[in-house]
């Protein structure tokens, strides 16, 4: 009966003893899930700092670039317009000597056309109807023609230089029009800062996996270094784990915006 | 509220002592009821008593308590008609125009609106996760006060939640879980938003007070804060990037600066902070002059502003 009893109690003992062996191991052996679970935490928020760097870095180049060209291109008409400006100088001064001489030549004839006009009023007052005198107001007739035409030419001229004048001006004016519109408004500033925002937090993301790895491992080693754990682990070949260090390949991340 | 006219000192102070007048009113005049009737019964109460052991002493047992319930009596009709109509009009006085007056001098508050009457509705403090809600029958806040503090939108109010409970013999009781104060600060923080739950109790919260809690306790690296808070999240890295050692420091400074307890709750954009076992916001007493209970008004809303200097300071202006 005794020994019955005493045999029970030793059941009973080791039970509880491979019971608490297998819970103690269990512990262990989670704990170092844990360790493992957060070094993938770490390289999966150095995956996502890469990728999504990566590709938020090439679109704001593309676009700091495009952006580069315009403004660059606006400059360039900017500065063109200086020696258009000079050669408009010199058109309007040509043009201006050429209106005056059309004005001068339309006054010369018109005067012209007065004086003929004068004689042939003074030979009719003054009569003769011989043929010279016939011959001569004819002539002058001629010559009044000649010069109704030669200023109607100088006017018709002067007209055209007008003209010329006016179609210059307007195609100026639209074309200040068209440059202010097309004067571009830099949009990469907010593109900046959204990067910035998103470095910070990819950044953040990253310390975090980081600390949460270093707390597993922490909690692991200390676990692991106490009796009767240490026993369990030294039979089982658990090895403590490493705190976090920082490799260099792809864990750097280094900004270029040169090319 | 919005378009109150303005309520001078004095003005609220004549309506406090007209109210105290009025309540000692009461009191003598229950008093001298009472004695009244003391002297009333007295006969009756020792023809009562006379065949019963200590005959002179049960009489004046009996006398004082037939006595003293008529004088409860009394004193709560005497209430009734005399004091209660002047308490409430200083009470509505007090809270609707003086609060909100002395609220709107402080400097970076603004689209103040104060509504004595309104406040988090019982899902609201069960999504919040802050507190434990408790039943929805027995659910109460009040003292709402809601604006913008340093350019973060905020509400602020009375919570009192409670449990009922089924006791022997089919009895039931009414226990308070929760009553102080709860704080939603719009945003905690410009560039980051919490995904899911993080918890944050102090450990003199009793289990009872949580409620709810997210899945995973978690210790952090601090042990000083592992000492003092209780931390619990769906999800581990989540709540290692919200509580970087500078929050976690935060929260310790709040909770020294409060000199309560205190449980924080972080979700999406926006921070809960549950304050507990401090008396109720912005009730006026007729005891203490009115200038001197400015000085509590501006205590209950130093919460407030502690709250957004310390745990929302990452939240520009």
């Amino acid at each position: 009966m005794e020994f019955q009893a005493g045999l029970l109690v030793a059941a009973a003992a080791i039970v509880l003893c491979v019971a608490g062996y297998v819970k103690m191991y269990n512990k262990l052996r989670r704990l170092l899930v844990k360790v493992e679970e957060g070094a993938a935490g770490i390289d999966v928020a150095l995956e996502k700092r890469f990728d999504l760097l990566s590709e938020e870095l090439e679109a704001v180049k593309k676009y700091m670039r495009h952006e580069e060209e315009v403004f660059t291109s606006i400059t360039e008409i900017r500065s063109g317009v200086q020696p258009e400006l000079w050669s408009e100088k010199r058109r309007e001064a040509l043009t201006q000597q050429m209106l005056r001489e059309a004005d001068v030549k339309i006054r010369e004839h018109s005067d012209a056309m007065r004086s003929i006009r004068d004689r042939m009023e003074q030979s009719r007052r003054s009569g003769g109807s011989s043929a010279r005198s016939r011959k001569r107001q004819a002539e002058r007739a001629d010559e009044l023609r000649q010069r109704t035409v030669s200023r109607d030419v100088a006017r018709d001229y002067k007209m055209s230089l007008l003209a010329g004048v006016n179609h210059d001006l307007s195609s100026v004016s639209a074309g200040i029009d068209a440059l202010a519109e097309q004067y571009p408004t830099l949009y990469s500033t907010s593109n900046m800062q959204h990067f910035q925002r998103s470095i910070y937090d990819a950044e953040e993301h990253l310390q975090a996996a980081r600390r949460l790895y270093n707390a597993n491992v922490s909690a692991y080693n200390q676990l692991r270094a106490s009796f009767p754990f240490s026993l369990i682990a030294a039979l089982h070949g658990m090895d403590p784990a490493w705190f976090y260090e920082v490799e260099e390949k792809k864990r750097t991340f280094q900004v270029q915006f040169d090319e | 509220m919005v378009g109150q006219p303005e309520m001078s000192v004095a003005k609220l102070e004549k309506m406090r002592r007209s109210v105290r007048r009025r309540r000692w009113f009461c009191m003598l005049l229950a008093l001298a009821g009472l004695i009244g009737a003391m002297r009333i019964f007295y006969p009756y109460c020792v023809a009562e008593t006379e065949d019963m052991p200590a005959p002179e002493i049960l009489a004046y047992v009996l006398d004082f308590i037939v006595a003293g319930v008529l004088a409860c009596m009394l004193l709560g009709l005497a209430w009734m008609l005399i004091a209660d109509r002047a308490d409430k009009k200083f009470c509505h006085a007090y809270k609707c125009q003086y609060v909100m007056q002395t609220i709107e001098a402080l400097p970076g508050f603004r689209e103040l609106l104060y509504s004595p009457y309104n406040g988090f509705s019982h899902d609201e403090i069960r999504n919040a996760a802050v507190v434990n809600c408790g039943d929805r029958n027995h659910f109460a806040s009040e003292d709402l006060l809601t604006g913008r503090c340093e350019d973060v939108r905020f509400r602020f109010s009375d919570v009192i939640t409670k449990r009922e409970v089924r006791k022997a013999r089919g009895r039931r009781e009414v226990n308070e879980i929760f009553n102080g104060q709860v704080i939603e600060l719009e945003r905690f923080d410009d560039r980051k938003v919490s995904s899911g739950h993080v918890q944050v109790f102090q450990k003199e919260f009793l289990s009872d007070l949580r409620g709810w809690t997210a899945e995973h306790p978690i210790k952090t690296e601090d042990e000083t804060f592992n000492r003092k808070f209780q931390v619990y999240a769906a999800d581990a890295h989540n709540a290692y990037y919200i509580l970087t050692p500078l929050m976690m420091e935060k929260i310790e400074a709040f909770s020294n600066a409060v000199g309560a307890q205190v449980a924080v709750t972080f979700r999406g954009k926006s921070v809960f902070v549950a304050i507990a076992g401090r008396r109720s916001m912005f009730d006026p007493s007729d005891n203490i002059p009115v200038d001197q209970q400015q000085g509590r008004i501006l205590e209950d809303i130093s919460l407030l502003q502690k709250a957004r200097e310390i745990i929302a300071s990452a939240a520009a202006v």
